[in-house]
């Protein structure tokens, strides 16, 4: 246990620079998402006074308010999640790679390691998660700096007050991201964790036979989502006619979905201690 | 120690600010306010099978809920499986509770079911095309509650475009479907008499028809009264024949005149006849419950009159006035077994249309919070 806390902790530090330099990039472009919003929707409204010739009092009667939803909606608020969805996709592949490819093959070092090898394994697994729910921890703490910045460019009685888990309803986005229902979150990032998973294993196939490894990973990525997939499919019309109702597919997927994820761990766990090649 | 002070730091993050949010989301829910129905008088079993649906929107909640004689149900206290499947289907529901072998299999229900105490009957549809022509195969599986024993048998359909409503009657199940004709265009509405000893067709009896007007600004339609709990047994299915002439207008194609009869089909007797009410002189027929069509008038004074015909005598009984004022707020109504079921200022009325009595009333209160300010029902039905 304290070895595998010890390299997790070196790995998540690895990759922590990336991590912050994510975290500042999201909060100042999403910033800047609000500035435009704010100053846009200011300049509209003194426009508008001006050109009807209208007191504040007046103007106010005919002029819709605006909420911090306008801002979401602007692809500056948007645009940085996607990057960082990107960016730890990419890191997903980089976490293992880097180790072959880089310099002085790192990855010797680290097999050579006197720990088990399947901590090198959780431990990158470990670095992967805290970097997502890092990312989505932030993005809330990120809102909550933005909407107070919100409320000081735009008076009280030109701003509609929408409620936080409201505003978090908005977008599908910010649904899939942070659903409000807590079992939502746990599937959603379950199936996450799951394919993390699957892509390390079919890294670690590749990583162990090469170019056949290439093959077979792609096969065993294809029969994970097949064996995933397989309780929904075989419920079909054309098969079992939806014998199985809506709450039993449902425990069947999580028992399946469960098998998937051992049994990716098992031959992860394999091929580091037996066939992975330097 | 210093080496873990980043991912101490993230490891903070994550669960101050995740558990936080989820704490407060699910605080949001604890608040809810548990509205109930209080029974002010009458028999309380008759609104046992009765849901009102509706809206609670104050503050960060809007959320859809269902009461019962049992309670109220929000949306977002199901879990993800019944969110999924959603609230809407309440009498799937009991009977996949009730009877969950029978039921597998089944997506939806609708008209295509019959329920009453002893038979339970089902209507599956699938349909194949045979040079260029549809045909339906109606798979249907029959349960007797008291034996358990259950027939399935299949039987084979042309012309079909929908299942209008299921009876059973002297041992035989009854299933009126609509029919088009392909080439004519002619509608009718058949009765499939079916054996389920046999699980044959042992007769089709075409109960109306109507055949499209030569005229090429007229067209014809027949369609079923709405019943109000539609897999129950009846006495009576009323249609109604009509004849549209359209003419196109400057704002597309709009309806200049309407000539319709409403038929009254026994489907004991297997007996039809017509009945003479005009909508300019009775209002609207809105609501039918097998034996009693309810028409409803609005007066000047903000009454809303309920006017039950009984189809079987022709005759009308006394009117039932309900006192909605004249902004004529939000009242919802439904009917079965000869009683009219109101929902109306927070107030639960259901009553005997022969002898005009309200035989239950209730109120919708709650503990916390007992004004409906905000609150809004707008629908109400039976499992």
């Amino acid at each position: 246990m304290k070895n595998f806390i010890k390299l997790a902790n070196f790995e998540f530090n690895r990759m922590s620079k990336l991590l912050f330099a994510l975290m500042g990039f999201v909060l100042v472009v999403q910033l800047g998402a609000v500035f435009y919003e704010t100053s846009t929707f200011m300049s509209k409204f003194n426009q508008y006074m001006e050109n009807e010739q209208l007191t504040r009092e007046q103007a106010l009667m005919n002029f819709d308010t605006i909420s911090f939803g306008a801002v979401m909606g602007n692809i500056l608020f948007f645009g940085p999640i996607f990057i960082c969805v990107g960016a730890i996709l990419f890191y997903i592949f980089l976490i293992w790679y880097r180790d072959w490819l880089g310099k002085n093959t790192f990855v010797y070092r680290l097999l050579m390691l006197p720990t088990e090898r399947f901590n090198i394994f959780l431990s990158k697994l470990t670095t992967v998660l805290m970097a997502t729910f890092g990312l989505v921890a932030f993005q809330l703490v990120a809102i909550l700096i933005e909407r107070s910045v919100f409320n000081l460019l735009i008076p009280d009685d030109l701003r509609q007050e929408v409620y936080f888990n409201q505003l978090m309803n908005t977008y599908p986005f910010t649904r899939i991201l942070l659903p409000t229902n807590f079992d939502e979150f746990l599937i959603f990032y379950g199936t996450g964790i799951l394919s993390v998973v699957v892509i390390f294993t079919v890294i670690l196939l590749e990583r162990s036979f090469r170019i056949k490894g290439i093959a077979l990973g792609i096969l065993y990525g294809l029969a994970m989502v097949g064996l995933v997939l397989s309780p929904i499919i075989i419920n079909e019309e054309w098969f079992l006619d939806h014998y199985f109702y809506l709450s039993e597919i449902f425990w069947i997927e999580v028992v399946v979905s469960l098998i998937a994820l051992a049994l990716s761990m098992i031959i992860s766990r394999k091929l580091l201690n037996d066939k992975v090649r330097v | 120690m210093k080496k873990f002070i980043k991912s101490t730091i993230v490891m903070i993050l994550i669960l101050g600010s995740l558990g936080t949010y989820y704490v407060q989301s699910a605080m949001v829910t604890n608040d809810l306010p548990r509205y109930h129905i209080e029974k002010v008088k009458g028999e309380e079993e008759l609104i046992d099978n009765l849901i009102i649906r509706g809206t609670y929107s104050h503050e960060e909640v809007n959320d859809r809920f269902v009461l019962t004689n049992q309670g109220i149900e929000y949306s977002s206290e199901l879990n993800i499986v019944e969110r999924f499947e959603g609230q809407y289907n309440f009498t799937r529901q009991r009977l996949r509770e009730k009877y969950p072998d029978f039921m597998r299999g089944t997506q939806y229900v609708h008209n295509n079911l019959y329920e009453d105490d002893q038979y339970l009957i089902l209507v599956k549809e699938d349909y194949e095309y045979e040079q260029s022509e549809a045909q339906h195969e109606l798979e249907i599986s029959m349960l007797n509650k008291e034996s358990k024993e259950e027939k399935e048998f299949e039987v084979t359909v042309k012309e079909m475009s929908h299942i209008v409503d299921i009876q059973y009657v002297d041992s035989n199940v009854h299933i009126y479907i609509k029919k088009r004709n392909h080439q004519s265009q002619n509608i009718s509405i058949v009765d499939l008499t079916i054996n389920p000893n046999s699980g044959s067709i042992e007769n089709e009896t075409v109960l109306i028809e109507s055949k499209q007007s030569n005229k090429k600004n007229q067209y014809v339609n027949i369609s079923q009264l709405g019943e109000s709990v539609n897999y129950a047994p009846m006495q009576y299915l009323l249609f109604r024949d009509q004849l549209e002439t359209v003419e196109e207008g400057t704002d597309g194609m709009r309806v200049t005149d309407r000539e319709s009869e409403l038929l009254a089909y026994n489907t004991e007797t297997g007996e039809d006849k017509k009945l003479d009410l005009s909508q300019k002189e009775y209002g609207l027929a809105a609501m039918f419950d097998g034996k009693y069509l309810y028409f409803e008038v609005y007066t000047e004074q903000g009454d809303l009159v309920m006017k039950p015909y009984n189809v079987e005598s022709e005759s009308f009984e006394d009117s039932i006035t309900i006192e909605v004022g004249k902004q004529r707020t939000n009242i919802l109504k439904t009917v079965k077994d000869g009683q009219l079921y109101i929902v109306h200022n927070s107030k639960v009325k259901v009553f005997d249309v022969q002898s005009g009595d309200v035989v239950y009333e209730g109120k919708i209160v709650s503990g916390d919070n007992p004004d409906l300010e905000f609150v809004y029902f707008d629908f109400v039905e039976f499992k």
